[in-house]
């Protein structure tokens, strides 16, 4: 199957404020859309929904065109689902109104994911009832979120969809999302300015920055490439879980041939292939396996590369572990007197508290 | 007091009906008004509040002109319809649609505006078409402005004297609404029944505008 692709190229500008660029996009599995605030990240949601008018942009979904410089497809015709980043609920209905109010309007034909499995998902029995006005911004964003799902969407697109709901629930709910949109084969794009919501969630991210639009990057690359634009740098290991030990409340995880432990007893089934989010602070290198220390998980890893952060202590180390990409960040004192090269074999010691995870 | 009944069930009627009609003209106005980036809405603007800053007589006078069978819409009606616009009771329907206009349509283009473009945008992102989109959205957010444009509406109908006067003349059971009356019985030294006619226009007013205060208590605004 030829795969499908979202085609954009924009020139939009409002009050002053310029959006240009343009984006192929794979219309499968989740794409990041990450900047910094008033990158334009909104713009580009609102310009995909059919929510701008008089932009000029051209926008083909498929083989469908939604916008050229003849023509625009309205919003309600694009078969889309919005989640807002500030919920925009109903104030005249209840929360099963609102869910009622997409349910009703989704296209017939595609079978989207049932009513009960969103509300299951998303936690929204106890709130069915109630009044919108009366509800939480978390939960506010949760029923956005379903009531976008309700609408059986070609593409969903999520902006900050959940940044009011807190950490843990978020931390559950973004892999279980993952999950649905899978199996229901719905594109998504995900706008969020947290590189671990992205790194947990997005397969590829497009970068925006200053009204322009970045390139297309595989979410492993582009995690190796945040240094020097204010983000943390990091990268993302895939592993399997190998193991669990109740005793030591730790869950081993395989990687590259070795294995490595995670405090905390992860609740995935044994063989579940995971996505661990590992920060370059995190990292520190030996060139030996020293085996007087605290820090227990280590991979042996080739030198790829050394990256000076002129203007701080440190630098940048890439890591190659097994073809897996691993940043580390070190002073530039240990890497003179270590003197680290690239080519050289050394070994990565990961402090396990750094590591997140999330059930791929 | 024989001259009162028909006076009260002729203003009834005329504002009854006057509310209805503008209803229909008035919703699609407002609701232009209040979604338009088109460069001639503030003319258009300017011409509905009209009738609220010119003296009545000279809404009066502009409508006798155009209304009187002589004037080609005057000549117009009475060729299909048999009667004169002027002094009859469609003729002050037609004019109590003009000054009244704007008791209608700024209450309904506040209410209107005040519904926001988030959640019409919400609801076209989930499917909503134009027309679905105001059904299901504008016109529940919008209850207080259809309460207090029809109360407005109805009410100034109901007090208007001067156009009234000047195009329906004073004709028992034809075009003698309730302020013409009770003008007249003042003019004629009848306190007593001029006494019940106003004081039952004070308390009926009153009585209309205070269940509109309480219904838009049951109704807060939606915004947001």
């Amino acid at each position: 199957m030829p795969d499908k692709t979202l085609d954009i190229d924009l020139r939009v500008c409002r009050g002053g404020f310029c959006l240009t660029g343009l984006a192929i996009i794979p219309l499968s599995g989740i794409t990041g859309v990450f900047g910094p605030s008033g990158a334009g990240k909104t713009t580009l949601i609102r310009v995909l929904a059919g929510l701008e008018t008089g932009t000029l942009a051209s926008i083909r979904f498929d083989t469908e065109t939604w916008q050229n410089e003849h023509r625009q497809t309205p919003a309600h015709k694009r078969r889309i689902g919005v989640s807002f980043q500030d919920s925009r609920l109903f104030p005249h209905l209840s929360v099963a109104g609102n869910l009622d109010y997409a349910q009703r309007r989704a296209a017939a034909g595609i079978a989207g994911p049932p009513r009960e499995v969103i509300i299951g998902l998303l936690e929204l029995a106890p709130l069915l009832e109630r009044d919108t006005r009366g509800l939480s911004g978390g939960e506010r964003q949760r029923v956005a979120l379903g009531r976008a799902l309700l609408s059986n969407p070609r593409l969903l697109l999520l902006d900050e969809p959940l940044s009011a709901v807190d950490a843990r629930r978020r931390a559950a709910l973004l892999p279980a999302l993952r999950a649905l949109l899978a199996s229901y084969a719905v594109p998504a794009l995900h706008v969020s300015h947290s590189v671990d919501e992205i790194v947990c969630f997005a397969d590829r991210v497009l970068g925006i920055d200053a009204g322009r639009i970045g390139s297309l990057q595989p979410v492993r690359d582009w995690v190796t490439t945040l240094s020097g634009t204010g983000v943390e740098p990091g990268a993302v290991l895939s592993g399997t879980i190998a193991a669990r030990d109740d005793r030591l409340q730790l869950t081993r995880i395989a990687l590259a041939g070795h294995t490595i432990a995670l405090p905390g007893l992860d609740s995935a089934a044994i063989g579940t292939v995971i996505r661990l989010h590992v920060l370059a602070r995190d990292v520190s290198l030996a060139t030996d396996t020293t085996d007087g220390l605290s820090i227990r998980n280590r991979l042996p890893a080739m030198l790829v590369d050394i990256r000076d952060q002129s203007g701080t202590p440190y630098c940048d180390i890439a890591l190659d572990i097994d073809g897996q990409r691993l940043v580390a960040r070190i002073t530039r004192e240990a890497a003179e007197e270590l003197a680290l090269a690239p080519g050289q074999r050394v070994f990565a010691l990961i402090k396990s508290a750094s590591l997140d995870r999330d059930p791929e | 007091m024989t001259e009162t009944l028909p006076a009260i069930g002729l203003t009834v009627r005329l504002a009854f009906v006057t509310t209805i009609m503008l209803f229909a003209l008035g919703t699609p106005l407002a609701w232009w008004l209040a979604t338009t980036r088109n460069r001639v809405k503030p003319f258009i603007e300017a011409v509905t509040a009209l009738p609220l800053v010119l003296p009545p007589t000279v809404i009066g006078f502009y409508l006798l002109v155009l209304l009187n069978p002589q004037s080609p819409v005057g000549a117009f009606w009475v060729q299909i319809t048999g009667d004169t616009l002027a002094f009859s009771f469609s003729g002050l329907v037609v004019a109590s649609l003009i000054y009244s206009l704007p008791f209608m349509v700024q209450p309904l283009q506040t209410a209107f505006e005040r519904v926001g473009r988030d959640h019409m945008e919400a609801a076209a992102s989930l499917g909503a078409g134009r027309l679905d989109m105001f059904v299901s959205i504008v016109l529940p957010l919008s209850v207080r402005g259809f309460v207090t444009a029809g109360v407005l509406t109805f009410i100034h109908t109901v007090g208007e004297f001067g156009v009234v006067l000047m195009v329906g003349g004073n004709i028992p059971g034809r075009t003698r609404t309730l302020s013409i009356a009770l003008f007249d019985h003042v003019e004629t030294l009848h306190y007593d029944e001029a006494h019940v006619l106003a004081a039952g226009l004070v308390g009926v007013s009153f009585a209309v505008l205070a269940v509109v205060f309480l219904i838009n208590r049951r109704y807060p605004v939606h915004a947001g």
